[in-house]
């Protein structure tokens, strides 16, 4: 039985998955730092066609290249949405046009259902910081990489008025990948949205 | 008018006068009675209740009344005011009552005229008004004695909708005794204050100076009995026929829990913070710099204190050296003993020549004043410290800032996907544009291409070491005429990267000039912005003739191969990911010791505002006093506590609200401003900026 939050990093036949791996450390880093939730001091990858997804309630995934899915890790992810689990998706492109935006979101629309445009004044944004103007803009987003659009909205799949997947354009991955023991040279956490996601996961 | 008309006459007004002075005699009974109890209450601590109080004065009142008018009874009878005139009008010689009597008529008109003779009126007037006046007066002065006194206004007031319980001196009763209550505090001033002992009758708060010695006495003996502040327990002791508590003036507000088997009580203790001097240094009113250490300077303090000041003096530090290399002195340059005043100045002069200063030292000077507290402090006070420099001699004596000229242009570029819009944009248009139109709009999305073309050709030679592409800009050149343009040695022209361009997309293999055989750096690196290269160049020429529709499909080329490169760029050439075990006990501050394991880290503090919790606080306190609950008022007490530190008035809007609870009265008033304050300022925002008014 597992007590404490372990951040699981999902691990996909295709593409590469682990193409933010500074990623986990960064957000354990930000759950110790602010909460008082018990959390362990590492993550784990946990292979979505493995039953062991089902042992954690959060799940991440991330990646550059075109997602495809097995029919076991379609299988898997939709029994760990409808057993409750969360599924943040990110994309390491920041790019609306690109490979990997196009195929995860066929994938999560032909595994679950299409992915919605989720509110600014959800309660995700207000679940442990307050994020007044909806989910925080990247660097990525503000310096013209990518699409050069500041995306408004993050995508997401609910369930039951809780999400199940939440998908995010806005290249978190890319934001958040460094190691902790630099968060020091930051004026503003900028994983602090990462708090937020975790502990809705957690608490809905 | 006949005899008899006019004695009815006078027996309706000397009837009236009976019954006027009966109710001023009641009316002065019933409030002399009413106040009398409020009085011995007073005094005897006792209160029968404002109902009962009201119900005695009210008996006293008809008693007196009736006795007043049974007295003058015989108003109402006309041969007994015929008797009473004929004894004050001796004019009459019994004429009046006799006329009462059967007569005959020649006897009848004999008397009548005696009567009629004989005027009795004044006689009846003064009556009447000796009747009535006397007891008005004694109102009144009853009435004055009673509401004008300061003394009494409160206790009247307050009575008149008490229940039965006890009366204090400020007018509130109370409930009934116990041993809680009534409580009677006395609180001495530490002796350095000069305040003087003060007491207080059963109060729900004590306001006092920190260090204060409190003796709170109630009624009974102490076993059973507890004290505490905060879980410590204070001693309480028996003193006469009463327990007592003694403490001392905390520093901070705290609530005393008096409890004994069967009720507690709250005290809020309030403490009146001895505030430390404050001190204004005049002279020098600003930092200086002296050339040379001579002269006299004039210094002036001033300092002032709530409770007194002991001491002002003037204190000055020299440090002397520079680099790492400093020494320091310090030293005195007056004092002035204020002797408990609450104000004092200090003037004195400082010559800069004893001082001993030396070019490049500094002279930091302040003004320090101590206070007399004698239980906390003494608070020491400082002024702001001014600093006296002497100038070095090699040292500039002048400031001189160059201008900086704007950077060179940020030129902005647009990406190729505003490129693309743009000339589909244009392409859009074009049915309803004149040729010269359009080939002037495609021309300007020409020169832009070209700039971003550069842009392309820059990054693919830069990263082979630092070159440039020597391709610079020659707005609106054609290829052509670039070309005439002969580039420093070691650099590619344009006509030489196109054919780079192409030779990496097989366009034309045998124009590659510079790459015979294997591929080259340049070609390897840069395949797919060679590729955007190429393309730019295509969509450029087909943008210089006007043709948009005919550059789109380059320009789209020229994006999917940008687009390349960059997720080109961005695969990770990696191994396994680093495994970064985050140290979760320097994360969270816990800290571990000689290999003890890290506690675990206790909740945070609540984030919300002080004034959410207060009104949520606040709310519950609503809720409990709406439901009968009498813990109400304990929420509302700690709830002041809470406040006092940072928010007076809604401390005192709430001490008010508590002992309009504690004496039964309506707590409305207290309520709603308590309200008001926990609600704080109306935020009014305007809905527009302040540019919009002007559209």
């Amino acid at each position: 039985m597992v007590s404490e939050f372990v951040f699981a990093t999902v691990q996909y036949d295709s593409g590469d998955w682990d193409s933010a791996p500074l990623v986990p450390a960064n957000i354990i880093d930000a759950v110790a730092r602010y909460t008082s939730i018990p959390v362990r001091p590492s993550g784990v990858n946990v292979p979505l066609a493995s039953p062991e997804i089902f042992g954690y309630p959060f799940a991440y995934l991330t990646g550059h290249l075109p997602v495809r899915f097995s029919e076991q890790e379609r299988a898997n992810l939709r029994e760990f949405v409808e057993r409750g689990g969360f599924l943040f998706i990110d994309d390491h492109n920041h790019d609306i046009d690109g490979a990997f935006h196009k195929t995860a979101t066929e994938e999560i629309a032909r595994t679950i259902e299409p992915l919605r445009e989720l509110p600014n004044d959800h309660p995700l944004y207000r679940a442990f910081f307050t994020f007044e103007d909806g989910p925080p803009t990247t660097s990525h987003e503000l310096n013209g990489w990518g699409d050069n659009l500041v995306h408004e909205h993050l995508l997401a799949v609910e369930r039951a008025d809780r999400i199940a997947v939440l998908y995010s354009n806005k290249d978190y991955s890319s934001e958040w990948s460094y190691h902790p023991d630099n968060k020091r040279f930051l004026s503003l956490d900028n994983t602090r949205f990462g708090v937020n996601i975790v502990v809705y996961a957690l608490t809905h | 008018m006949t005899a008899r008309e006019r004695l009815a006459r006078a027996r309706t007004l000397l009837a009236a006068a009976t019954v006027g002075a009966a109710l001023l005699w009641a009316l002065c009974a019933g409030m002399l009675v009413y106040g009398s109890l409020v009085v011995a209450a007073l005094v005897g601590g006792r209160w029968i209740g404002s109902a009962v109080a009201t119900g005695i004065a009210m008996a006293a009142a008809v008693t007196v009344g009736a006795a007043v008018a049974w007295r003058a009874r015989r108003a109402w009878s006309g041969s007994h005011v015929a008797l009473w005139i004929e004894e004050r009008v001796p004019a009459l010689r019994y004429a009046l009552v006799t006329s009462l009597e059967p007569q005959t008529a020649g006897t009848a008109a004999a008397l009548e005229n005696r009567i009629a003779g004989t005027q009795w009126e004044p006689v009846i007037r003064s009556a009447a008004i000796r009747a009535t006046g006397i007891p008005l007066a004694a109102a009144a002065m009853a009435l004055v004695l009673l509401v004008a006194l300061p003394a009494l206004r409160r206790p009247l007031a307050a009575a008149a909708r008490a229940p039965a319980g006890r009366l204090t001196s400020e007018g509130a009763p109370v409930p009934p005794v116990t041993r809680l209550s009534p409580l009677r505090v006395r609180v001495e001033p530490p002796p350095y204050s000069g305040l003087a002992t003060q007491r207080l009758d059963d109060p729900a708060g004590i306001p006092a100076l920190t260090g204060s010695r409190v003796v709170i006495r109630g009624p009974g003996r102490p076993p059973e009995m507890t004290a505490t502040i905060g879980g410590r327990a204070l001693d309480v002791t028996a003193a006469e026929s009463e327990w007592e508590v003694l403490l001392i003036m905390p520093g901070r507000p705290a609530a005393l829990r008096l409890a004994t088997h069967a009720e507690e009580r709250l005290i809020v203790l309030e403490p009146r913070v001895d505030s430390v001097p404050r001190v204004t240094l005049v002279r020098p009113a600003r930092d200086t710099i002296y050339r040379e250490a001579i002269g006299a300077l004039s210094l002036r303090a001033e300092a002032r204190d709530d409770f007194g000041l002991a001491e002002l003096r003037l204190e000055y530090i020299v440090s002397s050296g520079q680099g790492e290399s400093f020494s320091f002195r310090s030293g005195v340059l007056g004092t002035r003993s204020a002797r408990g005043r609450a104000t004092t100045t200090l003037d004195a002069t400082a010559r800069l020549d004893s001082l001993a200063l030396r070019p490049g030292d500094i002279v930091h000077l302040r003004a320090v004043a101590h206070d007399r507290n004698s239980v906390t402090g003494p608070g020491v006070g400082y002024s702001e410290t001014r600093m006296l420099r002497i100038a070095r001699p090699d040292e500039y004596d002048s400031l001189s800032i160059e201008p900086l000229p704007p950077l060179s242009g940020d030129t902005g570029l647009l990406s190729q996907r505003m490129l693309i819009q743009m000339a589909e944009e244009l392409e859009r248009q074009r049915p309803r544009l004149s040729r010269e139109a359009v080939v002037g709009e495609s021309r300007r999305i020409a020169a832009d291409q070209a700039r971003l073309r550069r842009q392309v050709g820059e990054i693919i030679f830069m990263r082979l070491g630092g070159e440039s592409s020597g391709e610079h800009s020659h707005e609106g050149e054609s290829p052509e005429e670039h070309a005439v343009h002969a580039p420093p040695e070691g650099r590619l022209t344009p006509e030489q990267l196109l054919a780079a361009a192409e030779a990496a997309t097989n366009r034309d293999m045998s124009e590659a000039l510079d790459f015979h055989g294997d591929e080259t750096p340049v070609v390897a690196i840069n395949r797919p912005l060679l590729e955007a290269y190429n393309a730019m160049w295509d969509a450029g020429r087909e943008l210089d003739i006007g043709e948009p529709d005919d550059a789109l499909p380059h320009m789209r080329i020229a994006l999917e191969a940008i687009q390349r490169a960059r997720t080109a760029e961005r695969i990770y050439l990696r191994g396994r990911a680093p495994a970064v075990i985050v140290d979760l006990a320097r994360v969270r501050l816990v800290g571990k010791r000689d290999g003890v394991d890290p506690v675990s880290v206790r909740p945070r503090d609540d984030t919300r505002s002080d004034a959410v919790r207060r009104n949520e606080r606040f709310a519950a306190a609503l809720e409990r006093l709406s439901a009968g609950d009498a813990s109400a008022a304990d929420t509302l007490a700690l709830l002041r506590l809470d406040a006092l530190t940072d928010a007076p008035a809604l401390a005192t809007a709430i001490g008010a609200a508590i002992e309009a609870l504690r004496t039964g009265s309506d707590a409305t008033d207290a309520l709603v401003s308590s309200r008001r304050l926990l609600a704080g300022e109306v935020d009014t925002r305007r809905t527009l900026p302040a540019w919009s008014l002007s559209w």
